[in-house]
């Protein structure tokens, strides 16, 4: 087990590994997967991959696992670079979408295949069988065909087929709760977490949804079209996206963003939007550059003020969902669609809020991003939420 | 609670198709078991005859010799086509222009009328002018499938191996194809072996298509008919008379009605037995 | 699916019975009802047809259409007189499509496309001859005969179907319909007293049903060039002791096979073989022995055109019942002599023939003695000649004459004089009943013309199947002998009226003639003794005719007669003929020009 070093990656289905662009089939240029990705994956970490249909995640686990050979670039496992190397040299495990189980075996017989491939002894086999299905909580089925398990278990199977191997050096999840009923799939993420504190697998997790991703991994990647865009813990992720699309992604709604104009004024810079004023933080006026950026600010962090508080922008609402424990009032700011998200408590103070009403509400500076191009711009607001007026 | 309507006028819109099924399938089928009870020698000389046609045919010694023959080739295409087209299938290649040139040369061999393909073979497999038997004697070998009754059983069989094996390699090919390559990775990272994963991934992934094939391929050799006959003509004497052709010579030579609808329903009796009892079997194993 | 309620489920199940009650009833209905004889218009063609055809320029066709029919015995005014009565007795018939249908010959070729021509342009009739094979158009035959319904409105029928004719009673008496209902359409200079081949055609009730179209004999082939040669004839004499020539009984056939086939074996560069047949397991494998090769070897009773009491098949009749075919009941089928005549059979199929010859069939086989490899072929359609004549062949010399000739065959050691000797094909006119009256007149007109005097000399340059002793007799023809291998030689001499078609023993020339093949192959194969095979075919032809007894034929059915040991048959007179103790005599032979001398 050790670290998983990928350097410089980008990958075209179209180019084959070492050939010129060129080689490419059809006039046009090679259209590319992936981008000189360079990302490094510590030993015993949970990391997901994150991001829409098409970024790229299942070519760059594919790579990470042997199956694609990346068209440039190298991947190391620790010192050793496997670049060339096939899945089966390459000592990983991995659970697919769909369970991949051996129908005509048993599940013990399906839990010993990879050992007996490898030629240990019988003795040696049952131990670790019978090791790895008590952690699984397969005992119980373990005579049974493998077909007869529920979908759930299965994957849980095919997990535990990775896992009686000692030698594994990462286990990569690519989107293993697809086929799970939703009412069982936190019984396998729970499986998952329980795994890791007790093996201390280097685990990649792949998928489009972000509640799995935020939920099981210590760190997210999120990427886009080929190219990692943030890569941080979930938390950073929520509060600072380094990209709007990141913003947009994570968070349910995703972040707002509008257009605005930065001015630097004595005392700060305030950005404006249409016709109304924001104030920014002192951090975030300190490096804004001026000009045309956009503003970001998560539906969480808008504040509604009462009825007697004064100032604020007003937002005329367009519409209201009702989420159970919470709310998104949808609404706009000038020309510009805001989303606020509010808990089920009236803010005291405040009319109630219906389709049509109009409310005001306060964008606090300490949560609000600023980009360029889609790219976050100034240091922003770090941790300490400093505040200024 | 929705009162559930109820009309019968869904039965006439199936009208149109049972006129057709019962002109074209069910009133002859009737036809059929007309005559199979009577001794037809002429549109006005009919006897009635009850069960002597079934008897008669059940205890003709040449019927069951036809049988047995008709049964042991049966099996020896499927033993020699199931392999031999599940092997080639396994050595298809998978991708790029080679794909559709190998389906294409495949599929050349069922694309031939079958009278022709018992035409090819027949002047193959002559000593004097086909490239087949000038060959093997040319070799030192004995060969000459009009005389000898081995020989003979070989070409047929050797015949139909080179016809039908394709649409065997066909059908597994495809059902390949249809295996999701993740359990290809999955075999490789549990460090398997090629023959581990022809048996326990691809055989049992192929199972359904293997049922269809040996439906079909039975189904086929059974009723054989054209290729033997134009290659040996059932001979020598009766080594390569198969049922088909013990109806055929009943029912168009001799215009033998009676005897031949009374065979031709024990015929498809078995056949359609067979294939129950085969399907149902095939079924409960999977799903068992 | 189970989640259906029970009351919609009752439902479809009584729905689905209705369903399937009325579909069985329409299926028991249909295929048990008697299918009633039509009364006209029905099947090919039209009744009447609106005339396509442009109007008839009649002597401008006639005109024309002299130019082509010569020579002729008549003169031409006769010629004309004859076209001109076709063209008056066509008239209420224009317009009307006629559809006959014959087997695969050259003269079929010409009528089809010649004649059909002529007579459609000189009466307007339109005529479509079809041509097809032996098996399909045994199988058209015997479709109309079981059906009904009209399929052709005449046939080009062999006349060993005679006693199938006569007792099943669906062909129309030529005979009575000339006289009677035909009349009209009857051309005054038939002749038919004129036709070698009448007695094929004519039923124990002296009626003619089947008017000959065609004849050719099934003769003995041989080298004549080889058996020539001085070198060969002294090797073979001090061999076998006496002179190489045409064999007259079938030791001698043996011994000259032999000779070439191994002894021989090669000349001018080819390898040879002294006998040429087929064996592949095909219907064609019948014909082989029920054209007559048992009487070739000697089965059957004296009598001409066929043995009475028993036939060439091993068929006894008495008065016009057939009896049976098994030694046991008096018949000869499975007697010694036609154990003997199959034993020969593969004896000589395997020892002498080329090895490919067990898996030819009898078309394959034809054009084999043309390619120069064969010396002599005891089974041998005088059909083939022309395709034999063809220039350019290994067998044909450079000014067109053959270096072949054609024989009498020679006969088996059981056979005697009076008896019939080998087979003739004779392809008649036949009508059914079942077509109606109208249709028949049509098509009778178009018969007689491919026969009638105008049109026969022609036909039979174009086709070498002579069918009148007026054309075998005509001086064109004494003027063509020589290039024809002794074809005219034969149909002149007394010899031809030993070579006949099969005739009124065999009740149903179909269902009995389909029995031949499987057992014979058997036999070669060597799954059966011959002797077993025999026993086998006389079993099931017995089982057939017993079949046909119990159904009832119109006229005639079989009566078969008890079983008996078959000691109390053999050797009797008129029965089934006694082993011989020798069955291979010392070879006699004679020199072909001396059996054409013995001819004159």
């Amino acid at each position: 087990m050790a670290e998983i070093i990928l350097q410089s990656i980008s990958h075209s289905y179209e180019v084959k590994r070492g050939a010129p662009d060129e080689s490419a089939r059809g006039r046009r240029a090679p259209s590319y997967a992936l981008r000189d990705v360079e990302l490094r994956w510590r030993d015993g970490g949970a990391y997901a991959l994150l991001g829409p249909s098409g970024c790229g995640k299942t070519t760059l686990l594919g790579i990470i696992s042997g199956l694609i050979h990346p068209t440039r670039g190298s991947v190391r496992y620790g010192d050793k670079d496997v670049t060339t190397l096939s899945s089966r040299e390459r000592n990983i495990a991995q659970v697919f979408q769909f369970p991949v189980i051996y129908d005509t075996m048993t599940v013990r017989q399906n839990l010993a295949f990879p050992l007996r491939n490898r030629g240990l002894p019988a003795a040696e086999i049952e131990r670790r069988v019978g090791h790895i299905a008590e952690i699984l909580e397969l005992t119980e089925v373990l005579p049974s065909r493998a077909t007869r398990l529920s979908a759930d278990q299965k994957q849980i199977l095919a997990l535990g087929r990775g896992l009686v191997r000692q030698d594994v050096a990462a286990i990569l999840f690519d989107e293993p709760l697809t086929v799970i009923d939703p009412h069982r799939k936190w019984l396998l993420r729970r499986k998952l977490k329980e795994i890791h504190k007790q093996f201390h697998h280097t685990l990649i997790y792949v998928t489009h949804d972000q509640t799995e991703a935020l939920t099981f991994a210590d760190e997210v990647v999120v990427m886009q079209h080929g190219a990692v865009l943030q890569r941080g813990t979930p938390e950073e992720l929520f509060r600072r996206p380094a990209h709007t699309y990141v913003g947009y992604f994570i968070g349910s709604p995703g972040m707002n963003v509008m257009p605005c104009e930065v001015e630097r004024q004595a005392g700060g810079a305030r950005a404006r939007i249409g016709a109304y004023e924001v104030a920014l933080s002192a951090t975030g006026a300190a490096d804004a550059p001026s000009g045309h950026l956009e503003l970001g600010i998560r539906p969480e962090h808008i504040v509604v003020l009462g009825d007697a508080e004064a100032g604020g922008l007003p937002v005329s609402v367009t519409a209201v969902e009702d989420h159970g424990r919470f709310r998104i009032v949808t609404g706009k700011l000038g020309d510009h669609r805001i989303k606020i998200r509010l808990g089920q408590v009236a803010t005291p103070g405040a009319s109630a809020i219906t389709v049509g009403a109009t409310l005001r509400v306060r964008l606090p500076p300490e949560h609000i991003c600023l980009y360029r191009d889609g790219r976050i711009v100034g240091s922003g607001v770090g941790r300490d939420g400093e505040e200024s007026a | 609670m929705i009162e559930k309507t109820r009309s019968n006028k869904a039965w006439l819109l199936i009208l149109p198709m049972t006129i057709v099924v019962a002109f074209s399938a069910i009133v002859p089928l009737m036809t059929v078991v007309n005559y199979s009870v009577q001794d037809i020698l002429g549109p006005d000389t009919k006897v009635y005859v009850g069960f002597e046609w079934f008897r008669k045919v059940l205890r003709d010694p040449e019927l069951h010799a036809a049988f047995l023959r008709q049964l042991l080739f049966s099996f020896a295409v499927l033993a020699f086509e199931l392999p031999l087209g599940l092997g080639v299938s396994l050595l298809m290649p998978r991708r790029g222009w080679a794909v559709s040139a190998a389906l294409v040369v495949l599929a050349l061999p069922l694309l031939i009328p079958w009278n022709v393909v018992g035409t090819i073979w027949q002047i193959f497999g002559r000593t004097d002018i086909g490239m087949g038997g000038a060959a093997l004697v040319k070799l030192g070998l004995h060969y000459n499938y009009t005389a000898d009754r081995v020989d003979a059983w070989l070409t047929v069989l050797v015949m139909d191996v080179w016809h039908w094996t394709p649409l065997i390699a066909l059908l597994c090919y495809s059902g390949l194809r249809a295996i999701p390559p993740a359990y290809y990775q999955a075999a490789a990272i549990d460090g398997a072996s090629g023959w581990s994963i022809f048996r326990y991934i691809q055989l049992p992934k192929l199972k359904n298509v293997l049922v269809i094939a040996i439906l079909l391929r039975f189904m086929d050799s059974f009723m054989i008919y054209t290729e033997p006959f134009v290659v040996t003509g059932g001979g020598p004497g009766n080594s390569t008379t198969f049922l088909s052709q013990f109806l055929t010579r009943l029912a168009v030579g001799q215009f033998d009605l009676g005897p031949a609808a009374a065979f031709s329903l024990i015929y498809f009796l078995f056949i359609l037995v067979f294939c129950y009892v085969f399907y149902t079997v095939m079924n409960r194993v999977g799903q068992g | 699916m189970r989640t259906r309620t029970s009351v919609s489920s009752w439902q479809w199940q009584r729905s689905s019975w209705w369903f399937a009650a009325i579909t069985l009833v329409l299926g028991l209905s249909t295929g048990g009802c008697e299918k009633k004889k039509p009364s006209d218009g029905n099947g090919s063609g039209t009744a009447v047809a609106p005339p396509s055809t442009p109007p008839v320029d009649r002597s401008a066709a006639i005109k024309k259409w002299l130019e082509e029919f010569q020579p002729s015995t008549l003169s031409r005014a006769q010629q004309e007189t004859e076209l001109k009565w076709f063209q008056d007795a066509s008239k209420p018939f224009a317009g009307m499509e006629i559809k006959v249908v014959s087997e695969t010959l050259n003269v079929h070729s010409y009528e089809s496309k010649t004649l059909a021509k002529a007579f459609t342009e000189l009466t307007g009739i339109k005529v479509t001859h079809d041509i097809i094979q032996e098996g399909d158009l045994i199988e058209k035959l015997q479709t109309q005969m079981q059906s009904g319904q009209n399929v052709y409105d005449m046939y080009v029928n062999d006349t060993d179907l005679i006693g199938t004719h006569y007792r099943y009673g669906d062909a129309v008496p030529l005979s009575d319909f000339m006289t009677g209902e035909g009349k009209d359409v009857t051309l005054p200079t038939l002749d038919v007293d004129d036709f070698i081949g009448k007695s094929f055609g004519t039923a124990p009730d002296g009626k003619l049903y089947q008017l000959p179209d065609q004849q050719f004999a099934n003769l003995y082939w041989f080298r004549y060039d080889w058996f020539t040669r001085d070198d060969l004839k002294q090797k073979f004499k001090a061999k076998y002791g006496y002179e190489l020539g045409v064999p007259v009984n079938w030791s001698a056939y043996e011994d000259i096979a032999d000779f070439f086939t191994n002894d021989v074996k090669e000349l001018d560069g080819h390898k040879v073989y002294g006998h040429m047949d087929y064996g592949k397991k095909d219907p064609s494998l019948g014909w082989r022995f029920t054209d007559a090769w048992l009487s070739m070897a000697g089965v059957g009773s004296k009598g001409l055109p066929n043995g009475i009491p028993v036939d060439e098949w091993g068929i006894r009749m008495e008065d016009c019942h057939p009896v049976g075919s098994s030694v046991s009941r008096g018949g000869e089928a499975n007697s010694p002599a036609a154990v003997y005549a199959l034993t020969k059979y593969i004896d000589w199929l395997k020892k002498y023939a080329p090895p490919e010859a067990p898996g030819m069939t009898f078309s394959e086989a034809g054009p084999v003695p043309g390619q120069g490899n064969i010396a002599q072929q005891i089974f041998w359609y005088a059909a083939f000649t022309a395709d034999l004549t063809k220039p350019g062949l290994p067998v044909v010399n450079a000014d067109g004459t053959p270096k072949w000739r054609m024989a009498p065959s020679p006969h088996g050691p059981y056979w005697e004089k009076g008896m019939k000797l080998g087979y003739q094909d004779a392809g008649a006119w036949t009508m059914l009943a079942s077509t109606p009256l109208d249709r028949r007149k049509a098509a009778w007109l178009y018969a007689q013309f491919t026969i009638a005097k105008t049109t026969s000399l022609k036909k039979f340059f174009m086709g070498l199947t002579p069918i009148r002793k007026s054309d075998i007799d005509s001086e064109p023809v004494t003027k063509a002998a020589p290039k024809y291998g002794g074809l005219i030689e034969f149909y002149r001499s007394s010899a031809r009226n030993l070579w006949t078609p099969t005739g009124n023993n065999v009740p149903d020339y179909p269902k009995l003639a389909q029995l031949w093949w499987p057992n014979v192959s058997e036999a070669v194969s060597g799954a059966l003794t011959p002797q077993a095979a025999m026993d086998k075919l006389a079993k099931e032809m017995d089982d057939v005719m017993a079949r046909l007894e119990r159904a009832g034929m119109k006229t005639c059915a079989p009566k078969l007669n008890p079983e008996k040991p078959d000691t109390e048959w053999i050797g009797k007179p008129n029965g089934p003929k006694a082993k011989l103790a020798n069955e291979k005599p010392k070879g006699e032979t004679m020199p072909y020009e001396q059996l054409l001398e013995s001819w004159k």
